[in-house]
Parts: structure tokens; sequence; C-alpha cells
């Protein structure tokens, strides 16, 4: 079922987006016929998934205590796991260059629309546009009161990543014995018990797989600027070996201008 | 002193992930066995936990999942592993159900 988060923004349908991975990783897909969604303590931001500080100052009252919610937040990184996509007309230099996908990048283009409709495994998935913020001097507004405390801040990033235009689709699933201390939105009901006791089992060593209609997923594959035209070809051919037939080309983001020497 | 009522587990429906039909079905029965007859106990919540603790020593798993319920605490999901851990194969399945918490006589 695809959920949306209150104050959380969608694509609109027809929007594209892009997820830039290594040839090896492309393989999987296609082999696997499964998107792999990442844990989140596993990201490169040690933000990420947090409640801002003037959020949890402002809420302090009903939150209980900071400790209790940040000892949660952490632990339930590794329970949310996350699809990263480029929202973006256009494929983008800056992420070939950040996934150093100069020998073997693939980028895949899917639409929203096609996005939602490819997830075929009945998983609970809230889907969103990041939204960049100053992750310490962010404003309390009227629409926090509906917002989950616990799955909101995995659609927030700080600033300075905003060159990213990330979307993100997000499936949490918690071990059934911490049942007892959140809610339908993602908040503490049991803010104020003692934590001392509680276990967060692993689940996952690094994250799961999800099956996909890659038909739907998929509609057209680049390949680097950076690579060789063999390297297209192989792409190419793994592509048809899988039995799938899609559109795929090298990025010519760094060809020189027709007509020059 | 407790306040235990009584509950029964409703509209179970199976979902599976990368399972063959025929381990689909018998997932099926086994869990409208386990499911079959009241349940005690003093919450919803705690309802939910007894019932994923019979599916996790039922099917072998070390541990099972759950997706946030629904607004109205009535409907809820489980996520068990085929085979014992989510990381060793990715067949895995989801069962959600209602919650409904029987009159007293």
């Amino acid at each position: 079922m695809i959920l949306k988060l209150t104050g959380i923004e969608l694509p609109s349908d027809a929007d594209f987006l892009w997820k830039y991975m290594s040839f090896e990783k492309f393989v999987s897909l296609l082999g696997t016929k499964s998107l792999y969604f990442t844990r989140a303590d596993k990201f490169e931001d040690p933000l990420e998934g947090f409640t801002p500080p003037p959020v949890k100052e402002h809420y302090k009252h009903t939150i209980g205590d900071i400790t209790t919610l940040e000892k949660f937040q952490e632990n339930w990184h590794k329970y949310t796991l996350c699809s990263c996509w480029h929202h973006a007309t256009e494929e983008s230099m800056a992420m070939w260059e950040k996934y150093h996908m100069h020998n073997n990048g693939i980028a895949i283009k899917t639409t929203f629309g096609d996005f939602k409709n490819c997830l075929v495994d009945n998983d609970d998935v809230f889907l969103g546009k990041i939204e960049y913020i100053n992750h310490y001097e962010y404003p309390i507004t009227q629409k926090l009161n509906e917002m989950s405390m616990l799955y909101t801040w995995y659609f927030h990033k700080r600033k300075p990543f905003e060159y990213e235009r990330e979307f993100r689709a997000i499936i949490p699933q918690y071990p059934s014995s911490l049942m007892t201390y959140v809610d339908n939105h993602g908040n503490l009901i049991n803010p104020d018990s003692s934590l001392e006791d509680v276990e967060f089992p692993e689940i996952y060593k690094t994250g799961m797989h999800v099956n996909v209609d890659v038909n739907m997923l998929i509609r057209e594959v680049l390949t680097s600027p950076y690579v060789d035209d063999w390297i297209t070809d192989t792409v190419k051919s793994a592509i048809q070996q899988y039995g799938f037939e899609f559109k795929v080309n090298r990025s010519t983001l760094l060809d020189a201008p027709s007509g020059s020497a | 002193m407790t306040n235990e009522n009584t509950y029964t587990i409703e509209q179970i429906k199976v979902s599976p992930i990368n399972i063959n039909m025929e381990d689909h079905e018998s997932i099926k029965h086994t869990i409208s066995k386990l499911a079959d007859g009241p349940i005690k106990g003093e919450t919803e919540i705690e309802v939910f936990k007894i019932f994923a603790s019979a599916l996790e020593r039922r099917f072998g798993a070390e541990i099972s999942t759950f997706s946030p319920p629904s607004t109205d605490y009535k409907h809820w999901k489980i996520h068990l592993p085929k085979d014992g851990n989510f990381d060793a194969t990715p067949s895995r399945f989801s069962v959600s159900f209602y919650i409904k918490r029987n009159d007293n006589p």
C-alpha cells in the first residue's frame, strides 16, 4: 500500500526519477527482479532520520524524555529501509560524479507514476520528496501536530544535500516485540517507559530486496558519459539475456560539440 | 488484578513474496488454525504480540516484523521470513488481520 505522510510532497505522476548504480547492481536488479532497500543507518549523513532540535524542544512535553526519543531514533534507523532516487527532468553530471560512475555506471530512468505501479509486494511504502532544511533552525509550524516524529524526518535532509534532489521510498518494518512503543503515525506511545531492558534486535544486515515489475519500472537506461561504446553494448547484451527490452544509450554529456575536430 | 478481555483474530489475509502456490496454501492453513479461538489480553497490542509470538514459534522465525497498524488500531500486519530469518532468502510473507474485542457475556 502506498502511504503519504502529512506535509511531505509527492512528485507528479509524469515526473522523472533517476537511479544511479553500478553495472553489478543493475544486473542484480534484472536477475532478482527486485530493488534493494537499504537500512537508513547505512547512509552517509549522520543526521539522517533524526528530529531537528527545535522540534524536540517544542514538543518535549508530549514526546516525553528526549533521551528516549533519541535512543529510539538511533535504533529505528536499522528498521527503516530506503530506496533513494534523483528527481529531475534530465540526467545529472553531479550524480554521475557522486556515485563514482566513471567506469561502469548506469542510470535508470522511470516516472513517479510507474514507480508507484512497479511495486508488487504489498508492502506499506511511504513515498515523498526530500525537503531540505536547516536542521538546527527548523521552523515550528502548525502542520507538525499531524506529523510522525519517527517517519517524517526520513524525508528531511540538510541544505548542503540539496543538489541531490532526492525522492525516497521507505518501508518501515519493526520487530513485533517493539509494538508496545509505537503508534500508527510512528510516534512513541510509551515514551516514559524505561528502555534499560528494551532490546533492538537485528532484522536485516544491510537491507531488503523488494520485488518490482522491471518492465514497469525501467523506461530508459543510460550508461555513464565516461564509458566506451563496448560497455554500452555489454549493458544492452545483459538486458537481452534477462529477456528485457529497454532503450539503452550512452550519456552524451561529455561529448564534444558536433562538428568539432 | 488484571483487566483481561477476550479477542478474536479475524479477516486474515496472507500475502506471499517469492513463495510458491503450494507453500502459500500450507501457510494459510497453518495460520488459520493458529488464529482459531479467542485470545485473552488486556489490550489489542498485547493480543498482537501474543499472536506474533505464536506465528514466530510455529514458523521457526527468529523474528517477525510489523507495519504500523491502522489509525483505528483494528487492522494489523505482521511480516515473517519463510526460512528462519529475513537475510536467509527473499521468501517471506505478510499476514494482515483484524483484532476484534468480544463483548463480555
